[in-house]
């Protein structure tokens, strides 16, 4: 999901675009990424080599190519479904088959069975009780939406059934929520054992309020069957209520999924549709995909579609009538993105991806991932030099590898799927668009990094990043944290460390854990394979302390050398020498490092004739004091030039001058503001 | 040609002379062009520039007390992707938490101040010394300061219409948009909602431009506002299309040189020394050249208020 951080960025970027207009540093190129080649003063800084201290070449290498790519998942859950969707009274009536498998090493007793629609009954469900600040679905629902489930019943040998769902607890004690629903089983089921159980139910889809819901004949479906929780492989069940903030979690299988709508009526779904036809005034789709773990579909009489194979992927996008640009811009981005995400983190495995441009009024249906199917969203005028549906776009798609193919627990880890998704985007921005990635209107360059990396440090001390998504206390501590303080992290990581290394890292991750739901210790692990130790220690301060980071430079001197005065004994006799100037300058740099992280970083010393020192410090100890001897004075320090550690949470303290040396001011920016208020008072003035 | 040719004695309705007659003669209408006072355009640039650099510096030196111990200097918040630039906006967002008061304050302010260095340049425009040479600096800041009470009723009027309007051209796009949704779509009905918004601002501009017809009757009869603005309605009516393209391109041609700077300015980059030199003659250059293209539009608004009551004087 993109949270509302790409849609909530705009407005950012519209200050930012209103207050700065005019120029863009397009001259400049961005900080190269790869190692350095560091000098190091003697005695004083020393250079560590990323990855030095990793492991020797192992078996897990083998991850860094798509030959070791799983080519299925573990098939524990199908899924044979027939919905059909009456788009007066906003009602899908389903029925169908649920095969379930027991692939724990534990008899299980009872399944847990997920009613997320039940979060938009009434205002004592979980999801409407927690607070909804700073985040998406804050508005109220206008109209209730349910799920009823008529029956569950299991089938058992000899084609008996039987009912379960008479004993089904739908409510846990003084807690009206009934998203989470546990139901006994009337006998104990061994591992690997395989249940089928028969399920009737009915929906009635809400207004649209958050991922799902109606609005007129617009109806996006998504969480609206009754869905089995996952079964962790110890035997404990991984079953949750709908959270405000939270999202999902599942088993992978098979879904099979006949939908049923009226005829004029366009569906975009999950998966390849694979038998189409028209029946007694009804459109009839069957989508069947295998390797998946939900499944979600939307129907509109009012959609347009454009097709295009993408790197031999199948992708449609519907959007309404008059948005033809905004699709045209999103299937561009998922000309880049597809090839690029398949690059970094293993092929696409699926034929389809469908891309879902809801109506703007309907927005709360957009940002949002399912299996083969994501949602966008933006107005249809939304200005080009402006990147929020590119953002959006990217992000979602990115979530078919952080979710969809790395099936993560969303709710207990959530930095686990949108924050190393939101690293992704960024990177993946960057590499479409360049520093310009968020923003580039009249010369003014802003990147998804700078974003990121500014949204991040605003909530660095509210809480730690790895925490389950029910435990943030708002909104915009889950946008902060997250999304962008996770993303930051791992781009430090990589402007530190160098693109080859994190890529090589990020690329074991997903295809190692394809199919799979690893962990933050299956991540950790990953990169301290890779990277050592001392990356995974950060990694660990970063995520689950609070970690921070600020340089400092704290004092910087420069004076005349002079040669040692006082009293020596030198031939047996004691000689006084005088203070005296000698030819050259000596001075110093203090630089001190604030926080509980450490990254490798540069010191540019910087003298009075321009050129300059580069100086490398392993970020090791709290500070270090480099000396300084030249023929002409020192002019000025400053540590992380280039702007590696994004984490850095003050920037404005990165340089600092002698204290009688003149001050550079800030002509270009005088320039600027100068030009824009003529240019502001030319516009208003009568 | 004596003092009595000057027509704005002709009006009962005249204002008083200022102070101290200062001997000036109006042009023929067709004398009444901004290129014959180069110099009266380039102060009237100088002015708003100054004006400009009392918002300016404040903020500038703000900027400068926190990267102003940078080697670079400020350097660094003009490179690529903005971090420095973004994070020092938001370490100054208290400083801005009052941006939008300040701003109608400071339009308020620069509005009524605008009023005599506008005045002067009209009046410049619209006079000339029996010597035939431009009227000197005193003599038209004292034609400026004369009509400032004049020029001031307009203004209160003209931004309190133009106020109105663009309400009701807001709530009526945004009404049309909400109503229209359903049955259109929502693109369809945005940009109906959007047209009816622009008809509805098109009376903004008719309201702009009646106002500096005002104007310029103001300073070239010294009539208080409501002659002003029936000299002004006058002489709307008489060519209302051809007043209001006169306008139009003057008002269209003036941003071009924006979007160039733009470009030129992409071009040159955040840097210093002589890209910076260079950005800044730039940049001087559109906005006296849109100082110039208004200047322009004023003496058109003369011509214009001047031929609506058929005089002929010097050529």
């Amino acid at each position: 999901m993109s949270s509302s951080r790409p849609f909530a960025s705009l407005a950012a970027l519209a200050l930012v675009t209103a207050l700065a207009a005019s120029t863009s540093p397009g001259s400049a190129s961005p900080p190269p990424i790869a190692g350095h080649t560091p000098t190091s003063p003697a005695g004083a800084a020393t250079t560590t080599s990323p990855g030095s201290n990793s492991s020797p070449p192992n078996d897990e290498a083998r991850f860094d190519g798509d030959a070791s790519l799983a080519p299925h998942a573990e098939d524990v859950v199908d899924y044979a479904l027939r919905a059909s969707l009456d788009p007066i009274k906003h009602t899908v009536h389903g029925e169908g088959t649920i095969t379930w498998r027991n692939a724990s090493s534990a008899p299980v007793k009872e399944l847990w069975v997920h009613l997320y629609l039940n979060a938009f009954k009434n205002q004592r469900s979980v999801w409407l009780r927690e607070p909804s600040s700073g985040f998406r679905g804050t508005q109220p629902v206008q109209d209730w939406g349910t799920i009823d489930v008529r029956k569950f019943a299991l089938r058992e040998e000899g084609g008996i059934t039987t009912d379960l769902w008479t004993n089904a607890e739908l409510q846990r004690p003084g807690d009206e929520d009934e998203t989470d629903v546990r139901v006994p089983l009337p006998h104990e089921l061994a591992p690997g054992g395989k249940l089928q159980i028969d399920v009737v139910w009915d929906d009635k889809l809400p207004s649209v309020v958050e991922r799902t819901g109606y609005l007129g004949k617009f109806h996006m479906v998504g969480q609206w069957f009754p869905k089995i929780a996952r079964l962790e492989p110890d035997g404990t069940w991984a079953h949750f209520p709908f959270h405000h903030l939270a999202e999902f979690y599942a088993d992978y299988g098979t879904y099979d999924v006949t939908l049923d709508v009226p005829q004029g009526y366009v569906i975009g779904a999950t998966g390849p549709a694979i038998d189409t036809r028209i029946e007694a005034g009804r459109r009839v789709e069957r989508h069947v995909q295998g390797d998946i773990h939900d499944f979600a579909w939307t129907a509109w009489d009012e959609w347009q579609v454009d097709k295009e194979v993408i790197d031999g992927v199948r992708v449609t996008v519907l959007y309404p009538p008059n948005y033809k640009a905004d699709a045209q811009r999103e299937l561009r981005t998922i000309r880049f993105g597809l090839p690029d995400f398949g690059a970094r983190y293993g092929r696409y495995p699926y034929e389809v991806l469908t891309l879902v441009h809801p109506p703007l009024r309907a927005s709360e249906a957009g940002g949002m991932e399912y299996p083969t199917l994501i949602t966008t969203g933006g107005a249809w005028y939304g200005p080009p030099g402006i990147f929020a549906l590119e953002i959006t776009t990217l992000h979602e798609f990115g979530h078919q590898y952080f979710y969809g193919l790395i099936g993560t627990n969303e709710v207990d880890w959530p930095f686990l799927d949108e924050g190393l998704n939101s690293y992704a985007e960024a990177l993946a921005m960057n590499s479409f668009l360049g520093s310009a990635s968020a923003v580039d209107l009249f010369g003014l360059d802003v990147s998804d990094q700078t974003i990121q990396a500014i949204g991040s440090n605003r909530t660095a001390h509210d809480a730690p990043v790895a925490l389950p998504a029910y435990a943030f206390e708002d909104g915009a501590d889950v946008g902060g944290l997250v999304y962008d303080r996770t993303a930051t992290i791992f781009q430090t990581l990589r402007r530190t460390y160098g693109d080859e290394l994190v890529g090589r890292a990020f690329g074991r991750y997903a295809r190692k854990h394809r199919y799979g739901h690893p962990g933050p210790e299956e991540l950790l692990a990953v990169f301290r394979d890779v990277m050592g130790d001392h990356v995974a220690q950060t990694l660990r301060t970063a995520l689950f302390d609070e970690g921070w980071i600020d340089y400092v430079v704290r004092e910087v001197s420069s004076s005349h050398a002079r040669e040692p005065a006082g009293l020596f004994d030198r031939g047996g006799k004691r000689e006084t020498a005088l203070p005296k100037t000698i030819n050259g300058y000596d001075g110093w740099v203090l630089v001190e490092r604030h926080g509980t992280l450490a990254f490798p970083v540069e010191i540019d010393l910087v003298r009075e004739d321009g050129g300059k020192q580069r100086i490398h410090w392993d970020g090791d100890g709290r500070s270090i004091r480099i000396p300084y001897h030249g023929d002409v004075p020192l002019r000025a320090a400053v540590v992380d030039p280039d702007d590696r550690v994004l984490l850095d949470e003050k920037m404005t303290n990165n340089f600092a001058m002698p204290a009688a040396e003149p001050r550079a001011g800030a002509p270009r920016s005088f320039e600027r503001l100068l030009y824009w208020c003529e240019l502001a008072l030319q516009a208003v003035l009568p | 040609m004596s003092p009595s040719d000057d027509t704005s004695a002709w009006d009962p309705d005249a204002l008083p002379p200022p102070r101290g007659e200062d001997d000036l003669v109006l042009l023929a209408t067709d004398s009444m062009r901004a290129r014959r006072r180069p110099l009266a355009v380039v102060a009237f640039w100088a002015w708003q520039m100054a004006f400009a650099l009392l918002i300016a510096w404040p903020v500038s030196s703000m900027v400068s007390s926190f990267y102003g111990a940078h080697p670079s200097g400020d350097e660094p918040l003009w490179t690529p992707g903005a971090h420095a630039f973004v994070d020092l906006l938001t370490v100054m967002k208290g400083t801005f938490s009052g941006i939008e008061t300040l701003a109608i304050l400071v339009f308020l302010v620069a509005g009524f101040a605008d009023l005599v260095p506008l005045a002067a340049l009209v009046a410049s425009m619209a006079y000339v010394t029996r010597e035939r040479r431009p009227p000197p600096v005193r003599a038209i800041v004292a034609r400026g300061a004369a009509v400032f009470p004049t020029l001031s009723s307009l203004f209160a009027i003209a931004a309190l219409l133009e106020a109105l309007i663009v309400g009701a051209a807001l709530v009526a796009a945004n009404l049309i948009s909400r109503r229209t949704a359903d049955s259109l779509g929502e693109a369809r009905a945005d940009q109906l909602g959007w047209l009816v918004g622009l008809v509805i601002l098109g009376g903004a501009c008719v309201i702009g431009v009646l106002h500096d017809l005002a104007r310029a009757a103001s300073v070239r009869f010294r009539v208080r506002a409501i002659r002003a603005c029936r000299c002004a309605m006058n002489a709307f009516l008489r060519h209302p299309i051809s007043v209001l393209w006169s306008w139009g391109w003057r008002c269209a041609a003036g941003w071009t040189p924006v979007a160039i700077g733009a470009l030129v300015a992409a071009k040159l980059g955040g840097r210093g020394g002589a890209a910076l030199m260079a950005l800044t003659i730039v940049h001087q250059l559109i906005a006296l050249s849109r100082v110039a293209f208004r200047a322009s539009w004023m003496a058109k608004a003369l011509r214009a208020v001047d031929r609506a009551h058929h005089v002929i004087r010097v050529r």
